[in-house]
C-alpha cells in the first residue's frame, strides 16, 4: 500500500472514532454547551447587565432536561449554583424578573438546587509549606479570573465591582481576597477607596457570622 | 462559575461534533492545564492533533 493510501487510511479511522466518541457524547456536549451558556449569563448577571431574556430564554430551551431527569449529578449542582448566582441579582420589585425569580425557586423544587460546601468548625492544622503551596494555588486562580477580565476589557473598577459582587453572593473568600489587593493597589496609585472599603469591611464581617 | 479550561473543553468538544477539528485542536490546548490528568481529555486531544498531523501530511503528499 503507498504511503498516501496509509495516511488516507489511518485519516478516516482517526475520524471515525472521534466522530463516535463526540456522537456517544452527543447529550453530554449539549448539556455542557448549556451550561457554558449559562455561565455567561450568570457572568454578565453579575456584572448588572440585563440578563432576563437570555435568561427566561435558557429556561425554556432546558426545562426538558429538568422534566425528564437528564442531568447528571455535577450538572444539577453547576446548574443550581449559577442559577443561584443569577437569582441573587434579581430585582425582585420588576415583574418581569420576579417571574424568572419564581421560575428560578421552580427549578430548585425539581430538585436543581446549588451543590453546598462543607464548612469545617476549625481550621486544620497546616504546615508552613502546605500554606505557601495553598497560596499559590489561590494567586494561580486570582491570576486566571483577572486574565478573564482582561480579555473582555474590563476597567480595574468595573473589575472590582464584580468581583466585589462574586463576594457578595458566593461563599469564596477568594473574592474578598482579591477585592483587598485591587483596593490596596488602587490606595497607592491615589485613587478614592472608601466607598471600596466600606464594602469589603461589611462583607468580611458577613462571611465571619 | 465555569473556569477558563472548562468553557474551553465545552467547545472543544462542539467543534468535535462538528468535525471542524482545527478549532477543536485550539480549544483543548486552552483546557489542557485543567484537564492533562484525564485521560478521556488526553486521548481525544492527542487523536485529534494526529489527526491534523495526518491530514497535513496528506496535503503535502498531494501537493508534490
Amino acid at each position: 500500500m503507498s504511503r498516501l493510501k496509509t495516511l488516507k487510511r489511518l485519516e478516516s479511522n482517526l475520524k471515525h472514532l472521534l466522530t463516535s466518541v463526540a456522537r456517544l457524547e452527543t447529550d453530554q456536549i449539549e448539556t455542557l454547551n448549556s451550561i457554558n451558556v449559562l455561565d455567561d449569563i450568570a457572568r454578565d448577571s453579575l456584572k448588572g447587565r440585563y440578563v432576563n431574556n437570555r435568561l427566561g430564554s435558557w429556561m425554556a430551551k432546558n426545562r426538558v432536561l429538568v422534566d425528564e431527569g437528564r442531568l447528571k449529578k455535577t450538572a444539577i449542582s453547576a446548574v443550581g449554583n449559577l442559577l443561584s448566582d443569577i437569582k441573587n441579582g434579581l430585582d425582585k420589585t420588576d415583574p418581569e424578573s420576579k417571574k424568572l425569580f419564581d421560575e428560578i425557586d421552580s427549578w430548585f423544587t425539581k430538585g436543581v438546587v446549588p451543590g453546598r460546601k462543607v464548612v469545617l468548625s476549625r481550621p486544620p492544622e497546616i504546615s508552613e509549606s502546605d500554606l505557601t503551596e495553598q497560596y499559590f494555588e489561590l494567586f494561580k486562580k486570582e491570576t486566571e479570573q483577572l486574565t478573564y477580565y482582561k480579555e473582555h476589557g474590563d476597567h480595574i473598577l468595573s473589575m472590582l465591582d464584580d468581583i466585589l459582587k462574586n463576594a457578595e453572593v458566593k461563599n469564596d473568600p477568594i473574592y474578598l481576597h482579591m477585592a483587598g489587593s485591587i483596593i490596596y493597589y488602587l490606595k497607592n496609585k491615589g485613587y478614592k477607596i472608601d466607598p471600596y472599603v466600606r464594602k469589603l469591611r461589611f462583607l468580611e464581617k458577613d462571611e465571619k457570622k | 462559575m465555569l473556569s477558563k479550561e472548562e468553557k474551553a473543553y465545552c467547545s472543544a468538544m462542539t467543534a468535535l461534533k462538528v468535525e471542524d477539528y482545527s478549532t477543536a485542536s485550539v480549544f483543548f490546548k486552552d483546557a489542557e492545564k485543567q484537564f492533562a490528568g484525564n485521560d478521556d481529555f488526553c486521548i481525544l486531544q492527542q487523536t485529534t492533533d494526529l489527526l491534523l498531523a495526518v491530514k497535513e501530511e496528506i496535503s503535502a503528499l498531494e501537493k508534490s
